[in-house]
């Protein structure tokens, strides 16, 4: 069920409304209910292995905290080999295979030609066939393997929590159900934010009473959400998918342009997602972490990293960043540590070399502007520049920006070869702007303007600017019915699906 | 459960009870937004149905406006395909080519049900997509811009069933029908539109000669027949059967020669079946592999449109 259809404006209501109405102590029963539900709507054989990973965990949790020494580490490690064993199953195993294939001319089968998958795929049509007949469901015939809806958001999670429980910092939860519901909550449980188990676990304990601020705030959150995927988004996918789809026959110009838009859609599609889910769970008392800061306003890409998807660095920071040593080591292993700490994340998004080339590429934003922060100082002083002007500033935010767009190239192609002849093209920077007709520009353009409006009300708390947080009750709702009506008449509808899905 | 935590709270409808005050505000604040909805979505109504120019203005005059007596209906090919004021001349009959680009037979049928509701045409000539019949999610999407309509015309009931299950409640808005419409709305209503367009009564002549490469055949995708488009296509013979009205089904010249697909069978057998005459110039020699008739692969270039119309009309006399 995607959060952007029409399915979940009736779904949300409905389970929140049960949630409040229904005794404390089986509200985690409902919760966990419509968890499953909504990810067995997009596939419900992967819910299975979603039920694995609980069931590794949680015992490895509670043996973690019985045990001792080396004993202790064995249960951590068998239960990190068993999530990121799904993970390297459903996710890596094509493009380790394929890789070693290539390398040394053997033919190791792929995953489709595994009895496994086989085994799977003939499961879920006959699951799926029967559903679709008695219950009129439209569940996917399977011909091939798909990667399940986000494995990699719940698997880290999921390790999160034994990890944590290792270090000592987390009790072991010993309420089967309410562990699932951890994994499972169904607001983050496919894009995130990755939460801790500091953080949600024992929320799931607590009696949540009905609270009209917190519901009107989950509201605005989740308005503000939907209204960046559906105006800005989505919109911005009309343009950026016609320019890459067919990138061999457009200018440097129109790729350039459309690389600047796919830097604000991802944005505004992830975040959007982010800020439903933080809103939808707030609406029920519960808190998420913040995942986005408006990334694009940053001054250098450090900067950028601690606005961007905050949960997934920070976890990164928290389990692989700091137990290599960090930067608290020679100064040529921390380079090394980031390197590797950026290249596990462009991995962690996709299974391609476009991804790890992403990531290397932020890694070595992150190492140059590590080396050059003293050199740009003395030419600074030098020049007589004033790195603390406002002018200073904004150049660093350009430049920033385009050092993201640079990298989002990477992200975007569907391949090596694609991502190079972009890259070509927009280094020779010839041709003219296309655009299908002046509408299209004029919306595109309409959409980043808004954006940037809005982030810059935040950024800079304008807050007079800003009608959703007025003190005037009428300039409130009227802001709040302005924001529906814009999505009514400026929205994509028929927008597809939020990209960090497929991770 | 050694994580319970234990704070004081308050039935829900007791919550409820308390904030009363509160839920009030939340009813002011929906009939501000339903009021606004109403208000924008009725200026919105009539600044669409007052354009005069452009691509909308074109779907209102063959939904509201044209009494010809023949109608050409079809996708954006029937529009560059069927130059109206020759087929005018040639049959001596008033001809409106109402071809609407990337449109389907669920368009077609939904213009048709309009027409019907105001007079019946004589002629109709139906030029479809050799693969016509295949699913194809644009096909449904494109319909939106149906949705204006849907309101004052019961015969499009059929287009938001089609459009899926939520799309009746998402018509209770004023202002969804009119969604991502705002600037063509505004430019329809000025000037700016007048010269984007030379049109003859519905035909839109395209200028120049395609000069790129053909595209490499690529290898046959397993497609499957849309059963909405299957009996969409039923109806749309029937009720041209239960009018009178002269139906010809036909395709028109693409510049690749096409191998007859599956879509493409069953257009021809069900007109056979219901004694329709049916054309295929999709791989007539006049035009294949013929680039100096084309604008692109897929559209004739005026010079090609005039060929193809002296050809089809000597059929549908």
């Amino acid at each position: 069920m995607l959060f952007n259809s029409f399915e979940f404006l009736i779904y949300f209501p409905v389970v929140t409304l049960l949630f409040f109405l229904l005794p404390h102590r089986i509200r985690w029963v409902h919760l966990l209910l419509a968890s499953f539900i909504f990810y067995m709507t997009f596939l419900p054989i992967y819910v299975l292995i979603l039920l694995i990973t609980i069931v590794i965990d949680y015992v490895a949790g509670i043996y973690i905290e019985k045990s001792s020494g080396s004993r202790r580490k064995w249960c951590l490690i068998l239960s990190l080999i068993g999530n990121i064993g799904f993970l390297c199953l459903f996710k890596y195993y094509d493009f380790i295979i394929f890789n070693i294939n290539s390398l040394l001319s053997v033919h190791l089968p792929m995953l489709n030609e595994l009895w496994l998958s086989q085994y799977i795929i003939s499961y879920n049509n006959f699951i799926n066939t029967h559903l679709n007949n008695v219950i009129g469901t439209n569940f996917s015939i399977l011909t091939h393997i798909i990667l399940p809806i986000g494995l990699s958001f719940h698997t880290f999670q999921a390790m999160s929590y034994t990890i944590e429980v290792y270090r000592g910092n987390q009790k072991a939860e010993r309420h089967f159900g309410i562990y699932a519901l951890y994994v499972m909550f169904y607001p983050q449980l496919v894009a995130g934010p990755i939460e801790r188990p500091q953080n949600i676990l024992h929320q799931f304990h607590e009696k949540k009473s009905f609270d009209f601020s917190r519901m009107v705030d989950g509201l605005k959150l989740m308005l503000l959400g939907f209204f960046k995927k559906l105006i800005i988004a989505d919109r911005l996918a009309i343009y950026v998918n016609t320019v890459y789809g067919n990138a061999e026959n457009h200018s440097g110009v129109t790729l350039l342009f459309a690389t600047m838009l796919f830097a604000f859609q991802i944005y505004c599609d992830f975040s959007a997602y982010s800020e439903i889910a933080i809103g939808a769970a707030r609406v029920m008392g519960f808190d998420l972490m913040t995942n986005f800061r408006r990334p694009y306003f940053s001054r250098t890409m450090a900067e950028f990293w601690r606005r961007w998807h905050i949960s997934l660095s920070s976890w990164f920071t928290d389990y692989l960043y700091i137990p290599m040593g960090g930067n608290r080591v020679a100064i040529p292993r921390a380079y090394l540590n980031i390197m590797i700490v950026f290249l596990v994340s462009g991995l962690w998004h996709g299974a391609s070399w476009t991804f790890i080339i992403w990531g290397g590429i932020n890694g070595v934003y992150l190492i140059a502007g590590k080396l050059l922060a003293k050199p740009i100082k003395q030419i600074c002083g030098v020049l007589k520049i004033n790195m603390e002007s406002s002018g200073y500033a904004v150049y660093q935010r350009i430049s920033t920006f385009f050092m993201a767009c640079l990298a989002w190239i990477f992200f975007r192609a569907d391949g090596l070869d694609h991502a190079t002849l972009i890259l070509k093209k927009i280094i020779h920077l010839n041709g003219k702007l296309w655009y299908d007709n002046p509408s299209m520009l004029i919306y595109t353009l309409l959409s980043v303007m808004l954006l940037l409006l809005m982030e810059s009300v935040n950024e800079f708390k304008w807050g007079k600017i800003n009608l959703f947080t007025s003190s005037y009750r009428f300039a409130r709702y009227t802001s709040y019915a302005v924001a529906i009506i814009l999505i009514l008449l400026l929205g994509v509808f028929d927008g597809g699906q939020f990209i960090y899905f497929q991770f | 459960m050694d994580n319970v935590v234990s704070s004081p709270a308050k039935p829900f409808v007791f919550s409820l009870l308390m904030q009363r005050f509160v839920w009030l505000r939340v009813v002011a604040f929906l009939i501000l937004l339903v009021a606004m909805d109403l208000l924008f979505g009725n200026i919105l109504r009539k600044a669409y149905f007052s354009q005069k120019y452009g691509v909308l203005s074109r779907i209102t005059y063959a939904i509201e406006g044209t009494h010809a007596e023949g109608l050409i209906m079809g996708s954006s090919r029937a529009s560059h395909h069927f130059v109206t004021d020759s087929l005018t001349s040639i049959n001596k009959m008033p001809f409106y080519n109402s071809g609407k680009d990337g449109q389907s037979i669920f368009y077609h049928y939904a213009i048709l049900k309009c027409v019907l509701e105001r007079y019946t045409p004589k002629v109709i000539v139906l030029d479809l997509l050799s693969d016509e019949l295949y699913q194809k999610t644009e096909s449904y999407d494109r319909l939106s811009e149906l949705l204006p309509y849907c309101r004052d015309h019961a015969g499009l009931d059929f287009v938001t069933s089609l459009r899926g299950p939520f799309e009746q409640f998402k018509m209770k808005s004023q202002i969804y029908p009119f969604n991502s419409l705002l600037i063509s709305i505004a430019s329809g209503n000025s000037s700016l539109s007048k010269n984007r367009f030379v049109e003859h009564n519905g035909y839109l002549p395209l200028f120049g000669e395609f000069k790129g490469d053909l595209d490499s055949p690529e290898p046959e995708k397993i497609m499957k027949i849309d059963p909405n488009k299957l009996a969409v296509y039923h109806s749309f013979i029937k009720e041209c059967q239960s009018h009178n009205i002269k139906l010809y089904i036909t395709i028109s010249p693409y510049l690749k020669l096409l191998p007859e697909n599956s879509s493409t069978k069953m257009i021809k057998e069900i007109a056979e079946k219901n004694k329709i005459p049916f054309y295929n110039y999709s791989n007539d020699e006049h035009f294949v592999q013929h680039s100096n008739f084309f604008w692109d692969q897929g559209h004739l270039n005026n010079e090609g449109a005039i060929l193809f119309t002296q050809l089809i009309a000597k059929d549908i006399i």
